[in-house]
């Protein structure tokens, strides 16, 4: 067959690098012999490639050579004296199952009154589970049950069964503590008051996260600079000087319909982004007309990342949207053969810094704000898909089809372990124990309905097991409050912001572990 | 990298004598200042040390050691200000200058010598309007002499993607030069 000089000239580089062998190679010389273009363009290659090695050569040979072996250990015996004054937290265990063998000893009674709380206070300590119709006069509100958790007022439906006024006290507070240093309002809408986000300093930054400890409406300040208008969302995105990043940056602030095509140019770009991909799958299935796009998009997603279990929980709702129960229930089979679900929170938070800081605001800042604000939009996002996956259960569940409901209930279950394991951040690992925490309620009811025995006893051992992450969880938080009360401005708050950004707030106290 | 990981700090010390003049090189790239770059490559072994427990043990060293020192130099370069790496085209001019590698030699003649010292000015040009993501996979594969493998590695993206970011890279510099360049 003859080849055409496009497809020789697609060898050249090959040739050029020396990885083109046998008859490809013979073949080309040969064409290069008679075709006066392609041994244009082949000179031309060799040429400038020789001219670029020539360019690294001169750098290379100019380089001064250095000697910091002294001043890397020295910088490290001084770290090591820093990092034994630092608070240190016990790690959070990496999966439920760990604490399955001594759950029973580390159950501290006020943990597991929180875990009454949560379960509305009447399983499992308050006796036997009740019919289906008597725990629906209970259930909160859906609203309710997804949404953080949060203290309730005195009074309300959640609170109704609970042991008694002490315990339960108790069990506020330190299920408040879970909450301190999170910063987990959705994104206000009342900008008033924000500051020009040129003039918001570091300063600023960690004066509010120090308050957070104290006042939680400071979370809302944070909260409130970490966003962008969706005005100067629009004009980033318009710049002809942004970076792909920024804009995906600046989508979050974007209607879906008007961040989508941004972010097909952004995929175009960065093809190999998974982060960038899932926000375009995100805006496309926010709009129920291009939900096969969506699926495109999320398909291309798993190709990309297949031990990412998000995608797969992302297209059984949207299945269930579309009313195909059967597929649905395959993507959540699916999703459970997965270790994690990861919705990429170090990756969003890089975009988010660029946005910030191509709109204005001083990198510094932008570095540390995104590092203390980072997690908390994976944390809604997490919710609000679990939320919509219990909806469709709950449709299931009260047509009288149980078994689906209870596969749906179940994958948000494993959704929860999922997050929880894949999380980076502690405000996604909250979403874990909180999509976990609203799944053991819905299967409760359908288990009972079903008379099924054996799997009511394995969610009692769920949940015995759920004490040890939240008691790690609480202690993290107190560990990480204590870390930014004790901070001052310097260079060691771009070293915790950098570490943060690196691998997400859940490491600082890997990396801060004394050695003892 | 296996003592390191088994707290063995000594270990560090041999890592760093084995890799300082690498990374610095490496962080000069990005960064053009022997100072910034000595102080990144310092934080770059200190990054090491404090994310050892991390470092999958199958995987090459060499790679892993570059891709820390390239997130915090590009984290440095939008610290200093949110733009992405300087501009080639000084940098081309100031190898020049100081190596001379990039001279015409003796042996040229007077026309030869012009026309080279043309096309690289032409060239130095080309690299400057090259985007950011593109100029850091010119120096990593020809300042650097990587292998589209090791590049991956680093950057991301498969071997094969590399090579052909690469050749599209090389045919965008000959389109912007132009062919009156001569070569």
């Amino acid at each position: 067959m003859v080849r055409s000089c496009e497809e020789h000239k697609s060898d050249l580089m090959a040739l050029l690098d020396g990885t083109l062998h046998g008859e490809d190679h013979d073949r080309l010389l040969k064409h290069l012999e008679h075709c006066e273009t392609c041994r244009d363009e082949y000179h031309w290659l060799k040429t400038l490639v020789n001219d670029l090695e020539r360019i690294g050569d001169a750098m290379v040979a100019d380089t001064p050579e250095i000697d910091i072996v002294d001043a890397v250990m020295s910088a490290l015996d001084q770290a090591e004296v820093e990092r034994k004054v630092m608070p240190v937290a016990p790690r959070p265990r990496a999966r439920l199952s760990w604490a399955w063998t001594w759950a029973g000893a580390l159950a501290a009674a006020a943990v597991v009154l929180v875990l009454a709380w949560w379960l509305g206070g009447h399983w499992p300590l308050a006796g036997p589970p009740e019919p289906p119709r008597v725990r629906e006069a209970h259930r909160p509100a859906q609203k309710d049950l997804l949404a953080p958790t949060t203290v309730s007022e005195p009074g309300s439906e959640v609170n109704r069964d609970r042991p008694d006024a002490a315990q339960l006290e108790r069990a506020e507070k330190l299920l408040a503590k879970t909450k301190q240093g999170l910063p987990l309002e959705t994104r206000p809408t009342d900008r008033l008051g924000m500051p020009e986000l040129a003039a918001l300093t570091v300063g600023d930054v960690l004066e509010a996260r120090r308050e957070v400890v104290e006042d939680d409406s400071a979370l809302a300040r944070l909260s409130q600079w970490a966003a962008l208008s969706p005005e100067r969302a629009r004009q980033l995105a318009l710049s002809p000087k942004a970076s792909w990043q920024a804009i995906a940056g600046a989508c979050q602030a974007l209607p879906p319909e008007e961040a989508e095509p941004l972010l097909q140019g952004a995929v175009e770009q960065c093809p190999k982004d998974p982060q960038m991909r899932l926000a375009l799958a995100k805006a496309l299935s926010a709009q129920p007309e291009k939900r096969d796009a969506a699926a495109s998009e999320l398909a291309r997603l798993s190709e990309l990342d297949p031990d990412n279990a998000l995608p797969d929980y992302m297209r059984a709702r949207d299945l269930l949207a579309a009313g195909d129960l059967e597929n649905a229930l395959s993507a959540l089979d699916e999703a459970a053969a997965k270790e994690t679900a990861s919705a990429y929170a170090t990756m969003a938070a890089a975009c988010r810094e660029q946005a910030l800081a191509e709109s204005g605001m001083q990198f510094d800042t932008a570095h540390l704000l995104t590092a203390v604000t980072a997690g908390t939009e994976e944390y809604a996002s997490f919710l609000g898909l679990g939320e919509e996956l219990l909806k469709y259960g709950e449709q299931y569940e009260a047509a009288g089809n149980l078994k689906p409901a209870k596969q749906i209930y179940e994958g948000v279950y494993r959704m929860g372990g999922q997050v929880y394991d894949g999380a980076e951040f502690g405000a996604e690992r909250l979403a874990g124990l909180d999509l976990q925490r609203a799944a053991v309620d819905f299967l409760e009811g359908v288990y009972i309905a079903l008379d099924a025995g054996s799997d009511l006893q394995w969610l009692g051992a769920e949940v015995d097991q759920l004490t040890t992450p939240i008691e790690a969880l609480i202690a993290f938080f107190d560990s990480l409050n204590n870390l930014f009360l004790d901070l001052v401005e310097g260079k060691y708050v771009d070293l915790i912001a950098d570490i943060i950004h690196q691998f997400g707030d859940l490491s600082l106290f890997d990396h801060l572990q004394p050695s003892e | 990298m296996m003592r390191l990981c088994q707290g063995d700090t000594s270990a560090l010390a041999e890592l760093v004598r084995r890799y300082e003049n690498d990374i610095l090189r490496f962080c000069l790239h990005y960064l053009r200042e022997v100072e910034r770059s000595k102080e990144m490559a310092q934080e770059t072994f200190l990054r090491v040390y404090v994310a050892r427990e991390r470092f999958d043990a199958t995987r090459n060293f060499r790679p892993w050691l570059l891709r820390i020192a390239r997130n915090l130099c590009l984290s440095e370069l939008k610290r200093k200000k949110a733009v992405q790496m300087e501009s080639l085209e000084a940098y081309v001019s100031t190898a020049r200058d100081m190596s001379g590698v990039l001279a015409p030699t003796a042996e040229d003649g007077p026309d030869v010598q012009l026309m080279v010292a043309e096309r690289r000015e032409q060239l130095a040009r080309a690299l400057d309007s090259l985007d950011a993501e593109a100029r850091e996979i010119v120096v990593l594969r020809f300042f650097e002499r990587m292998s589209a493998r090791e590049i991956s590695n680093i950057v991301g993206g498969t071997e094969g993607a590399i090579r052909t970011r690469v050749h599209r890279i090389l045919r965008k510099l000959r389109d912007r030069m132009g062919k009156t360049g001569g070569a």
